[in-house]
């Protein structure tokens, strides 16, 4: 599904982020992704999406067999991606419900669909909500303004179920929730799961891959993939740090 | 231009060759106007428009050009400045009168000393603001050229659910200068709910010369809403003076979308105490437009408050002003006093000025200004983007979200209905 080849990106100030990445994610496998601060955990998401604030010096990001590197951010969101942001943008004026209508509008529009109903909007608004513990008077908010840590995840999570996108991007998503938040936000992601769609997460912690569980979890250190494997390696990096690597 | 010589001071020579109009223009050496050449925008040839132009035709083509989904009940027209009974629906409690010019009025205000009243005596004039008229020659000029100014009297028991609107149409063939003067009074414990706009019947490229003076008596309420939405490329002086007595409120909010030039003036006197003063504006401008809000709101007494709130998008070559002063006389303690400021820049070709003035003689206020000048949050829109929203669409949700704060506060939801689809239509356009 997602295939990366030696990648390589800088900053627009040509500082150079990540060096020779590879990765290679295949339909419903859940990768997780650890790593220092620093290393690149969040650079690779945001590139992957599109941002168009780096610059990619070498290399391929291959998805559902096309080239993402040509493609406009809201062109890959309509092939089927997204990317749960470590710091959601707040946005006065934009109420969550209007923006994620105009988002489910324009998905298929990019897809040549007809827009969806207001009514089916509503319906799958209702029960994404539900399945979040999210109230209906929070979605007519503007966009994570003045919304908690917790509020601002649960929102993005909100957004990945009703968008259903292929492969999601999840950015330190746990971070700063407490352990009911932790639980739901899992609970979101595992009623996406299934054969056809794919998860990266980038944590810190081991706690979140208690309630999801990934295929394979990879280390990243100052811009490549230094260690690869199943669970277990999470289990000894909470144990004894990144020097046991 | 007949009947108008007479009434002329003997200072204004009007035999000279030059066209004597362009005399009353301010010069952009005049600080008032040090961001606005209107010389640039109004051509040498104009000439003023004659008194009364009316015929059925026009009449019908004025009441067809206002969108007749709204609701008819409650609009009073105007033609080249002429109160139509005809075609108007004059609301109960409102009356509209004809104040007698004398041969030689110089009045360049009618508001009384007091400000209490109308008149056209020059010895019982509101003084409040000399100060800018002298420098707006223009105001003058709106009253040498204005047949006896109408008065609209709202009485103390006058309250509206559904709004006033006033249409302001000008027959206008040839590009000619318009004049319109109004005068408002709102009687004690009057409610006045006000929706005015401008419509041009004629010629591209008019100017319009606007005044409206208010006298607001106790504990009445005003709010009053300007569309400026001229499709026909003309420019627009739009001169507002308000003095408050006490316990009164006035909300001017402007809603700034189409013009070749927008100028507007309001300046407000706070007289009485526990007075309140709302002055807003939002705009969206495009292509070569020009607009420029300046703005006084006076605190004369202590006890009152007042808040200036301006948010204009600039795209295209467009380009903008915005002066907001807010003068607290000596004395005035307890005042409240607010602005602010923000401009968003769509484009790289356009730009803006702000200066916020602050003249502040009183030692126990609370008073703070704010300005912010910026280009879309390159932030925002990607997180836009990458949910699948497409770039114009998405710098679209940031303009609107930019504008909304002040169309989702409007409490009438057919202004606020018909402001929001305005500016998303000219958003998108």
């Amino acid at each position: 599904m997602l295939k990366i080849k030696n990648l390589n990106v800088s900053t627009e100030s040509n500082i150079s982020i990540l060096k020779n990445l590879n990765i290679d994610v295949k339909k419903g496998e859940v990768h997780a992704i650890m790593g220092p601060n620093g290393s690149g955990k969040s650079t690779m998401a945001s590139v992957i999406a599109g941002d168009p604030k780096y610059v990619i010096k070498k290399g391929d990001i291959n998805f559902l067999n096309k080239n993402l590197i040509d493609l406009d951010p809201n062109e890959r969101a309509a092939l089927g991606l997204f990317l749960s942001f470590q710091y959601p943008v707040e946005i006065p004026g934009i109420s969550l419900n209007n923006f994620i209508k105009t988002a489910l509008n324009q998905k298929q529009k990019a897809l040549n669909l007809k827009p969806l109903s207001a009514k089916h909007i509503l319906e799958k608004i209702k029960k994404n909500a539900e399945i979040l513990k999210i109230d209906l008077d929070f979605i007519k908010r503007s966009v994570n303004v003045g919304f908690s840590g917790g509020e601002k995840k649960r929102a993005e999570i909100f957004q990945m179920l009703m968008l259903q996108p292929r492969l999601s991007i999840l950015d330190e998503t746990d971070s700063g929730l407490d352990i009911d938040a932790l639980k739901i936000v899992a609970k979101g992601v595992n009623t996406l799961r299934n054969n056809e769609s794919s998860f990266i997460i980038i944590t810190h912690y081991q706690r979140l891959l208690d309630y999801i569980k990934p295929d394979f979890v990879h280390v990243l250190n100052d811009g490549k993939i230094i260690k690869s494997g199943g669970p277990e390696i999470a289990k000894m990096l909470e144990e004894k740090g990144y020097d046991w690597i | 231009m007949t009947g108008f010589k007479k009434t002329l001071k003997p200072s204004f020579n009007i035999e000279k060759e030059s066209n004597f109009i362009l005399d009353f223009f301010p010069s952009i050496k005049n600080e008032d106007w040090k961001y606005t050449n209107l010389k640039k925008f109004i051509p040498d040839s104009i000439s003023m428009q004659p008194f009364k132009a009316n015929n059925d035709n026009l009449l019908k083509k004025l009441k067809n050009s206002v969108n007749n989904k709204l609701t008819e009940k409650n609009v009073i027209y105007f033609l080249d400045g002429v109160f139509q009974s005809k075609i108007s629906d004059v609301p109960h409690g409102l009356k509209i009168t004809q104040l007698v010019k004398s041969e030689n009025n110089v009045a360049k205000l009618y508001l009384n000393q007091a400000g209490l009243n109308f008149n056209t005596k020059e010895n019982d004039s509101y003084f409040g603001f000399l100060n800018f008229l002298e420098k707006t020659k223009l105001i003058e000029l709106n009253a040498y050229l204005t047949d006896s100014p109408y008065q609209l009297t709202f009485n103390s028991s006058f309250s509206s659910e559904i709004p006033l609107k006033i249409i302001h149409g000008f027959s206008n063939k040839n590009a000619f200068f318009n004049q319109s003067r109004l005068l408002f009074l709102l009687e004690k414990n009057s409610t006045v709910l006000i929706h005015e706009e401008v419509v041009n019947l004629g010629e591209l490229g008019a100017v319009f010369n606007m005044v409206s003076e208010f006298s607001c008596l106790e504990n009445s309420s005003l709010e009053f809403y300007t569309i400026q939405n001229d499709l026909t490329k003309s420019c627009l002086i739009n001169s507002v003076f308000c003095a408050q007595q006490k316990n009164s409120s006035t909300n001017f909010n402007v809603f700034s979308l189409n013009g070749k030039l927008m100028r507007n003036n309001i300046l407000v006197d706070l007289i009485g105490e526990r007075c309140k003063s709302n002055v807003l504006g939002t705009s969206l401008l495009k292509g070569a437009e020009h607009l420029d809000n300046f703005i006084t709101i006076s605190h004369l007494v202590g006890n009152c408050k007042s808040n200036q709130l301006f948010k204009s998008v600039y795209d295209g070559a467009s380009s903008g002003s915005f002066c907001g002063k807010i003068f607290v006389k000596k004395g005035a303690q307890q005042t409240e006093a607010f602005q602010q400021n923000n401009n968003l820049m769509v484009s790289t070709k356009s730009n803006v000025n702000a200066k916020p003035q602050l003249e502040i003689f009183a030692d126990d206020v609370v008073c703070s200004h704010g300005c912010t000048i910026g280009a879309i949050d390159e932030k925002a829109l990607f997180y836009l983007r990458s949910r699948g929203i497409t770039e114009k669409e998405a710098i679209n949700l940031l303009i609107t979200a930019f504008l909304n704060e002040l169309i989702t506060n409007i409490e009438n939801n057919e202004i606020k209905m018909k402001l929001s689809n305005l500016f998303l239509k000219n958003n998108n356009a």
